[in-house]
């Protein structure tokens, strides 16, 4: 049987101890590490929790506001719910064609929606403001033509140019119109 | 093996008998001084020289080297190859210049003079000669050493080789062998110089042991013819004794045991002194004790004394060595005897003490420069030594040289029967002289008693010693072959009528009575001869100017003889005490312990000191208080480690939680947020929407009532050809102007003021006019809406 060799057992307890000691400072800064970052993520999230608890106070209000946006524009223009109810326009200029005087000449309605892309917007509301360009030529006295411009507005249609001439050998002008008409659609 | 070059074949060469520094080697040899040191470093590292003697220049240490004595062999010739008429002179000279140096160094009496003369048989080589073979056969190398009477510096007993002068010597036969023993006297420098000085006739190498014998032959001639000597010296040291007290007054400063209590038991569990088992051989006595040590002393479990030989059963055991074994093995399990302190003395192993001055050197140096002076003195080759030595400081900082003890055994037998015990897996730790344990009693066990200051007496089985200890230190210590053996051979001699006696019970009786008071004459006349030793050694110690102290302590197995402390305290006129064991030990513990005195006082120092076991050995068991602290460092740090481990676990998990929980909240708020921004989107968007309808509505209005107002406003007389609303704006105008003898620009400033004056009409810009005819014109004008 060998005698054991201290001066080994010491290098090895040593080396061993010396390891151990290296082992428990790395092990150390690590989890110092760790926790210095989680201390730091638990910051950021108090402060996010506290900006976004700040603004969650208005969803509410937001919502509200939604609503009346919403309901609002049920009431700015005609609910057309199908395609072929936006032909009613045809309609609506013709009705008062004799009682103002003047006489439409070329009616050219285009049903595209000539708003700025904001609909895309809209990612849940169920009907969008749509604008169609028309574009209308009508003959008669000018002041009849004034006349039926400023009735066309309580109609929700705007005039937005305005060519007038006046006909030579004729006390008419006739008067090259744009038009925007208005109607709510369902997307 | 290691070769050596021939440069440092010619340093070797160089050396006669005076150490010689590096640049007196390389004046020698007629080379490079800055490249000798590298040679000489080499010489050192190989054993073939020793640095002899220090000396401090300018605070640098100056070392001097003398090859080993092997070496000196190596490289000189061969003995008989020196022409004899060479041998002669040299010898010749070599007496005449020592005889001289005598005279001159030592003013030596007429009659050293005449001894010179008488030199029998001196070596061919003279002093230089210095081979294995011729070291031990130049006895008259040996014997020049010293001149009878020659003063011995205290703690220096060492015979310096500047003191050679040859001696007459004279045979010795004991057991069979033939020493040559130079002559002289017998007081105790003579007495250690001729032992020292003592030559095998056959010419073989002496042996510390074989010291030992010729010493003790000496001692017990000088103890036959004492009686006369002790008359003189009793009138001798009437006078010194005097001044005696007042420098024991000087030394009354009490020194504090460095080691407590509490303190003292840690290191020694450190040390790996808790269990544990010692063997004390005396004779043919083995005492063993089984003791774990204890915060406040020691737990006797078990205590025996042995018979070599001892038969158990059917096997015998002769040797000390096969008892050990036996008694390990019996009590102990075989993972238990590792964890064992074993710790052993044996009179069998020759232990000698030599006290010298020592240069300031390193460990190494230091060892190789005692071996050889030792070897030197004993005569003995170094290779067969075991040497051990304790360093005291020299008082004053700036002597290079320090005080040493050193302890000194023969090779041979402790290597034997460590090897023996090592190879059955029992680790010795610990083997020391006698004078090493009684100190270690009185330091540990009466220190505080004392102011450091002691005479130690030890009457043990076979000798006694005499130690003194002054400031703490051994400073001196004799030996005399007088013992509780010599009691009992001569009461065996006296009771050899009866039959049933024998050496046993002669033992048993001496101890248990009081034999002196049983009108033993012939026992008082051992006894006698006990005290002259004593007295003669004391007043030695007094002739070297020595203090001795009042505290007397005694130890040793006739030391419990029924009478004898009382006796010798009266012989002596000394207050005797006697050695004690711990005093913590309990009455039981204490019963019949006075035999196993020796073995605890193996067990005392916790720092090994004055080790004589095998140097690698001792060396092994160096590491042990180191590991054992670096286990306890280490399992420090693994706690440190489990307590941080927790106690960030802890933190890290009462922060995972809530970051857990955090998360939660900000996902559900983040959720909550989308649906904000989603709401607040869809409503922006819609708001936008309304906002350009309305905006489209307020533009058509303006124009509308643009065209009203521009109906309203314009005069009769104008006629518009046509009206381009170009942008939001501008507006251009056409038309003509009928004008009768009226001015036409003054027409066109009316309608220009009349459109300006419209709320709706910022600015009005004519960009054009034409004279159709003498009453009309046309024109062309802008409008800023």
């Amino acid at each position: 049987m060998k005698i054991i060799n201290h001066k080994k057992v010491f290098i090895l307890t040593t080396v061993f101890t010396f390891v151990s000691f290296l082992a428990l400072v790395f092990f150390n800064i690590s989890i110092s590490r760790k926790i210095g970052h989680f201390k730091n993520q638990t910051a950021d999230l108090d402060q996010q929790i506290n900006f976004i608890t700040n603004n969650a106070n208005d969803v509410e209000s937001v919502k509200m506001q939604y609503d009346d946006e919403a309901n609002k524009m049920l009431t700015l223009a005609t609910v057309y719910d199908q395609e072929i109810d936006s032909l009613k326009i045809f309609d609506l200029l013709h009705e008062h064609e004799d009682a103002f005087s003047v006489k439409i000449i070329m009616l050219d309605v285009q049903l595209t929606d000539s708003f700025p892309p904001v609909k895309n917007y809209l990612t849940f509301t169920p009907h969008a403001l749509e604008k169609y360009p028309i574009a209308l030529e009508i003959t008669g006295r000018f002041l009849d033509v004034g006349k039926y411009l400023e009735h066309l507005i309580t109609h929700q249609l705007y005039v937005s140019s305005l060519n007038v001439y006046s006909i030579p050998g004729s006390r008419d002008v006739q008067a090259s119109i744009g038009l925007f008409s208005y109607g709510v659609k369902k997307i | 093996m290691n070769k050596i070059s021939s440069i440092q074949k010619a340093i070797l060469k160089v050396f006669v008998d005076t150490p010689l520094s590096a640049s007196d080697i390389a004046k020698q040899i007629d080379f490079p001084q800055d490249k000798i040191y590298y040679h000489i470093k080499k010489l050192e590292a190989q054993k073939k020289i020793y640095v002899a003697d220090t000396e401090i220049i300018n605070g640098i240490t100056k070392k001097k080297f003398l090859p080993m004595e092997n070496e000196i062999e190596s490289v000189l010739p061969p003995p008989k190859t020196m022409p004899e008429n060479q041998a002669k002179a040299l010898k010749n000279d070599d007496a005449d210049e020592l005889k001289e140096q005598k005279q001159k160094d030592h003013q030596l009496d007429d009659s050293s003079s005449d001894i010179v003369s008488q030199v029998s048989t001196p070596s061919p080589q003279g002093p230089q000669a210095g081979t294995d073979s011729n070291v031990e056969s130049s006895l008259i190398e040996n014997l020049m050493k010293h001149s009878k009477g020659s003063p011995t510096p205290l703690y220096n007993q060492s015979i310096s080789t500047d003191e050679e002068i040859e001696r007459e010597i004279e045979e010795i036969t004991i057991n069979d062998e033939t020493y040559l023993v130079p002559k002289g006297g017998l007081d105790y420098e003579e007495l250690e110089y001729r032992v020292k000085a003592a030559k095998k006739k056959s010419g073989e190498a002496m042996t510390i042991g074989e010291n030992n014998i010729v010493k003790e032959h000496l001692l017990r001639t000088r103890a036959n013819i004492v009686d006369e000597e002790i008359a003189e010296t009793e009138e001798e040291t009437e006078e010194e004794t005097e001044a005696a007290p007042q420098e024991k007054k000087l030394k009354k400063k009490r020194k504090t045991l460095f080691f407590h209590t509490q303190w003292l038991n840690l290191y020694r569990v450190l040390n790996g002194y808790s269990k544990t088992v010692t063997f004390v051989h005396h004779g043919n006595k083995v005492a063993f004790l089984h003791a774990t040590v204890k915060p406040k002393g020691f737990r006797i479990h078990h205590k025996q004394t042995y018979t070599l030989p001892y038969s158990s059963g059917e096997k015998n055991y002769n040797t000390l060595t096969e008892l050990i074994s036996y008694v390990l093995s019996e009590r102990f399990k075989t993972s238990q005897r590792k964890r064992l302190y074993v710790a052993i003395y044996s009179s069998e192993y020759n232990f000698e003490i030599d006290f010298m001055k020592v240069p300031k050197l390193k460990a190494k140096e230091l060892h190789n420069y005692i071996l050889m002076k030792i070897s030197k003195e004993f005569v003995v080759k170094p290779d067969n030594l075991i040497v051990n030595w304790k360093l005291s400081r020299a008082s004053d900082k700036k002597d290079a040289m320090q005080n040493a003890i050193c302890f000194i055994t023969d090779k041979e037998p402790m290597v034997r029967d460590t090897d023996i015990l090592s190879n059955q897996g029992i680790p010795l730790r610990y083997t020391t002289s006698i004078v090493k344990l009684q100190y270690d009693q009185f330091f540990y066990n009466h220190g505080e008693e004392t102011d450091g200051n002691a005479l130690l007496l030890y009457i043990g089985e076979a000798f006694s010693r005499i130690t003194l200890v002054s400031d703490w230190k051994i400073i001196e210590s004799r030996k005399t072959p007088l013992g509780l053996d010599d009691f009992i051979d001569l009461y065996l001699k006296l009771q050899q009528n009866e039959a049933e006696i024998n050496f046993e019970t002669a033992r048993e009786h001496i101890l248990n009575n009081p034999i002196f008071e049983e009108g033993n004459t012939l026992l008082e006349t051992v006894y006698d001869k006990l005290i002259a030793e004593i007295e003669l050694t004391l007043s030695h110690f007094k002739r070297k100017k020595l203090i001795i102290s009042e505290n007397v302590f005694i130890s040793g197995i006739a030391s419990i003889i029924p009478g004898m402390i009382e006796r010798i305290s009266t012989s002596l006129e000394l207050t005797i005490k006697r050695m004690n064991i711990p005093k913590s030990m309990d009455k039981k513990q204490n019963e019949g312990l006075e035999e196993y005195y020796d073995n605890i006082g193996l067990l005392l120092d916790p720092k090994d000191q004055l080790n004589l076991l095998p140097y690698r050995h001792r060396q092994n068991f160096k590491f042990f208080f180191p590991t054992k602290l670096m286990e306890i460092v280490l399992a420090g740090i693994l706690v440190v480690f489990a307590a941080v481990v927790s106690v960030q676990y802890n933190a890290f998990i009462s922060i995972k939680g809530p970051v857990a929980e955090k998360e939660y909240l900000v996902k559900s708020a983040l959720m909550e947020r989308d649906t904000f921004f989603k709401f607040f989107a869809e409503a922006e968007a819609l708001k936008a929407l309304a906002r350009a309808q309305e905006q489209d509505k307020f533009a058509a209005e303006k124009t509308v009532y643009f065209l009203k107002m521009l109906s309203k406003t314009i005069p009769e007389n104008v006629k518009i050809y046509s009206l381009e609303l170009t942008g939001e704006q501008d507006a251009v105008l056409n038309g003509e102007i009928m004008y009768n003898g009226s001015n036409p620009d003054l027409e066109l400033n009316n309608l220009s003021n009349a459109l300006k004056d419209n709320k709706y009409i910022m600015d009005a810009q004519l960009l054009s006019s034409n004279n159709k005819t003498e009453s009309l014109f046309t024109f062309e004008m802008i409008l800023h809406l």
